[in-house]
């Protein structure tokens, strides 16, 4: 073994140059976020929870309803209903709901703001629709909170969609977190080993995906090699 | 670029739907001559792949950062039909567990992202990466970054149609649009410079330096590579040209349900054309007899019995109490744990 | 006061999780070699991650060299890129923290960044490759590595920086005779130099002068 050089062993005063590594930090929080909601899906309501087949449908034919809606009283309606059972919750639960279906009526609001200021006249149009996407969000929103994914993913088998699919989603769905993971490791060593000016970000971020798409494929070997080993037989 | 419920009308995301089924049918059985049985699991792998791509925060200039969508990438790597199929499921997963774009907008949102983006820009990448001259490495980094660059930017465009033909197709009996107000004389600029300027370079850069890596250290994982199998365009026509099909006649479906076609008249879309840069329709003959202050009123609560509106109050007012009071109370229940 | 210094910190995950620690105390003074033992789920990696300042505890505090580190503090980039540079960490996992195409790039990944002239950028990774005796990979990817080589590779990087203060976590785990060997007495020129090691593994693997202090969770 050889002796370490001089310049680890030296006393090197560092100061670090100014420069964003914004992107990672951003990233590991999109992907934390991710593995929270799929991970950890605390439904809210278990005791009377209608079969996720029976909601998935309803939460489809509410939403075309909803979109079809043009009037005060349906929308009266959706908001009576809506809220009404929103409040039986509790304020946690209810800050979820509300949080993403209030950010998404302000984007709209935003997106409609020219169309109000160039034709006043279609005012009430446009808060109808911001109306519509907040009531819109806030069902999907109460459907995801009240529904487990695998739950979501025996609905659509239920539906008579192909099994091909709904394998595939299954899949899909476990390999968002193996992989997720694995962006969450090879980021957080990125961040740790982040210390200074990177002026080749851009091999960075091709390193961290192409790195993923590597391992996704051997992982795909490997989960073959698995489903052929407990008697699969290439019948999708 | 993901669009949200009620942006687009009932019938425009059942007639994209429609659209995808037989782009999906195309797809799966490709994907099942294509593909040997070990590879099958990679569609699912490949969707997960694409939902986490999507979710990156790729560095742009000075701190700030934006997303790609990654479709042609994936159709680099995966090859195109198992990325038409990996996509629409990460759409599937994004609108229906995380909320992101809408579940009546899913087949819309599929048609841009999950077909027009992945085949465009694939089809674009393989006949520049032919005539640049096969094998070269840069050459085909090259045709990638074009490739990803026309694909996002045809996906926005289709988009943007998607929203532009709303307003002339579904509004009320005073003319107001009843899902996205805006034409395609504002729609298709407010999707496109964007996108031109912005995402498709991210689409374009992210493309190229993840397909860099790849190329440098596993090239034989990259679809098509290994076997040197080239694949023919022609092999899409088919199903190109059903779908162009079923756009062109989606107006005739609309005829034939008798939604406002009769007010798409002529006169119409020259006053789209003559009016650019504003919204298309400014009300010429309703301006009149239509001011801010008229509508609320009457126009609401007209229709329905007194009582309904009542209970229907009482129950709405009680139950946002009922939520601002647990809101309210959210941030001390917080400090007393 | 410490040179690394938890005091009485508690630390959950998520608020309705049950907490990791409660009232924890670690500490190391500089130049010394700590080992962490404890099972799995005795909060190790959560240990490691409050030192890395990827997590910070709820309540108590983590100081390092005199300064308190938060959240806010490590907020602002440049202190961030100054602590992570102080503290080396080699995952469990070496695998996942490779991201570049060749050996040579991921070693001097950090130097680069550092602003010094190429001509020391290649000394320090010239000489990190010297110190593990894998000169001959530098043009190899490390995707393409075996898990020992990954694990070599990863520690190189790690040093390159020059850190204050090494942490290890199971540096042993998944290396032959030969290699785990090498790494020990690189652990000795380590220490001899007067770095701080906080390192978790098996006792077996140690050597008793090699280490100061044993810390069980």
């Amino acid at each position: 073994m050889n002796e370490l050089p001089d310049w680890m062993i030296e006393d090197d005063i560092y100061v670090p140059p100014k420069d964003g590594g914004a992107f990672i930090v951003k990233t590991l929080q999109t992907i934390a976020e991710i593995m929270t909601r799929i991970q950890v899906q605390h439904g809210h309501e278990k005791r009377f929870a209608l079969p996720a087949t029976v909601k998935f449908v309803a939460l489809i034919g509410l939403l075309i309803i909803l979109s079809l809606s043009h009037e005060p009283l349906p929308l009266l309606i959706f908001a009576a209903f809506i809220h009404a059972y929103l409040c039986t919750w509790s304020a946690r639960d209810i800050w979820l709901i509300l949080k993403t279906a209030l950010f998404a009526a302000v984007v709209a609001f935003v997106l409609l703001l020219p169309a109000i200021i160039f034709s006043p006249a279609g005012l009430i149009r446009c808060l109808v629709i911001v109306i519509k996407v907040f009531f819109g969000v806030e069902m999907v929103n109460i459907f995801n909170h009240t529904t487990q994914w695998n739950h979501i993913t025996s609905a659509l088998r239920k539906l008579h969609i192909p099994a091909v699919f709904v394998f595939t989603l299954d899949i899909t769905l476990k390999y968002i977190v193996l992989l997720g993971e694995l962006i969450d490791g090879l980021l957080t060593a990125l961040l740790l080993r982040s210390v200074g000016k990177n002026d080749g970000k851009y091999n960075t971020v091709g390193g961290v995906m192409g790195v993923t798409f590597l391992r996704s494929a051997e992982m795909n070997q490997q989960m073959y090699e698995a489903m052929r080993c407990r008697g699969f037989t290439d019948d999708y | 670029m993901h669009i949200p419920e009620n942006y687009l009308s009932p019938a425009t995301c059942a007639v994209m739907m429609t659209a995808m089924v037989p782009v999906w049918g195309h797809a799966i059985k490709k994907i099942k001559t294509e593909l040997t049985p070990e590879k099958m699991p990679m569609l699912g792998v490949g969707a997960a792949f694409s939902f986490l791509a999507m979710m990156f925060n790729v560095p742009l200039v000075g701190g700030t950062t934006g997303h790609a969508v990654g479709g042609t990438l994936i159709a680099i790597l995966f090859g195109p039909n198992a990325a038409c199929i990996a996509v629409s499921i990460a759409l599937l997963i994004q609108a229906v567990i995380f909320g992101d774009g809408g579940i009546l907008a899913f087949g819309a949102n599929c048609f841009n992202m999950a077909f027009v983006l992945p085949y465009v820009g694939y089809a674009v990448y393989r006949s520049l990466k032919n005539r640049f001259g096969g094998h070269l490495d840069r050459a085909g980094l090259v045709a990638a970054a074009i490739g990803s660059y026309i694909g996002m930017n045809a996906a926005a465009f289709f988009a943007a149609i998607e929203f532009g033909i709303q307003p002339l197709l579904f509004k009320d009996a005073s003319g107001q649009a009843l899902y996205c107000p805006y034409p395609p004389s504002v729609s298709i600029p407010a999707m496109m410079i964007p996108h031109l300027v912005v995402a498709g370079i991210v689409e374009a850069v992210f493309t190229v330096c993840v397909l860099a890596f790849v190329k440098n250290v596993a090239p034989d994982l990259i679809y098509g590579e290994a076997t040197g199998q080239k694949e023919k365009a022609s092999s899409h026509f088919p199903i190109f040209a059903l779908v162009a099909v079923l756009i062109a006649a989606t107006p005739l479906g609309l005829l034939a349900t008798g939604t406002a076609w009769g007010e798409w008249g002529a006169d119409e879309i020259a006053e789209i054309e003559t009016n650019g840069e504003a919204l298309g329709y400014t009300p010429q003959g309703l301006a009149d007899g239509w001011e801010l202050s008229v509508p609320m009123p009457d126009y609401s609560l007209d229709g329905m019995g007194e009582v309904v509106a009542y209970i229907l109050s009482a129950i709405i007012g009680v139950a946002l109490l009922i939520i601002a009071f647990k809101l309210f109370s959210l941030p001390l229940q917080a400090k007393r744990e | 006061m410490h040179y690394i210094e938890l005091s009485d910190v508690t630390f959950a995950y998520a608020p309705d999780e049950p907490a990791v620690f409660c009232g924890f105390s670690f500490f190391a003074k500089k130049g010394e070699c700590v080992i962490v033992r404890g099972d799995n789920g005795t909060g190790k990696s959560t240990l490691f991650r409050l030192l890395n300042g990827l997590s910070f505890p709820q309540k108590g505090r983590f100081m390092f060299d005199g300064e308190e580190i938060t959240a806010a503090y490590l907020k602002d980039n440049r202190n961030a890129k100054g602590f992570h540079k102080r503290i080396g960490y080699l995952f469990q996992n070496a695998d996942i923290m490779l991201f570049n195409g060749k050996v040579y790039d991921e070693v001097a990944f950090g130097p680069r960044q550092m602003g010094l002239p190429e001509a020391d950028v290649k000394q320090r990774t010239e000489d990190c490759l010297a110190l593990f005796d894998i000169m001959d990979l530098s043009d190899k990817a490390p995707y393409h590595l075996s898990g020992g080589q990954k694990k070599k590779v990863a520690f190189a990087a790690v040093l390159s920086l020059s850190p204050d203060v090494v942490i290890l976590d199971e540096p042993f785990a998944g290396l032959d005779r030969k290699t785990a060997a090498q790494v020990v007495d690189l652990l000795y020129s380590l220490k001899k130099s007067g770095k701080t090691i906080i390192l978790a593994t098996h006792l077996d693997e140690m050597p008793d002068d090699l280490y100061d202090r044993v810390v069980c969770l």
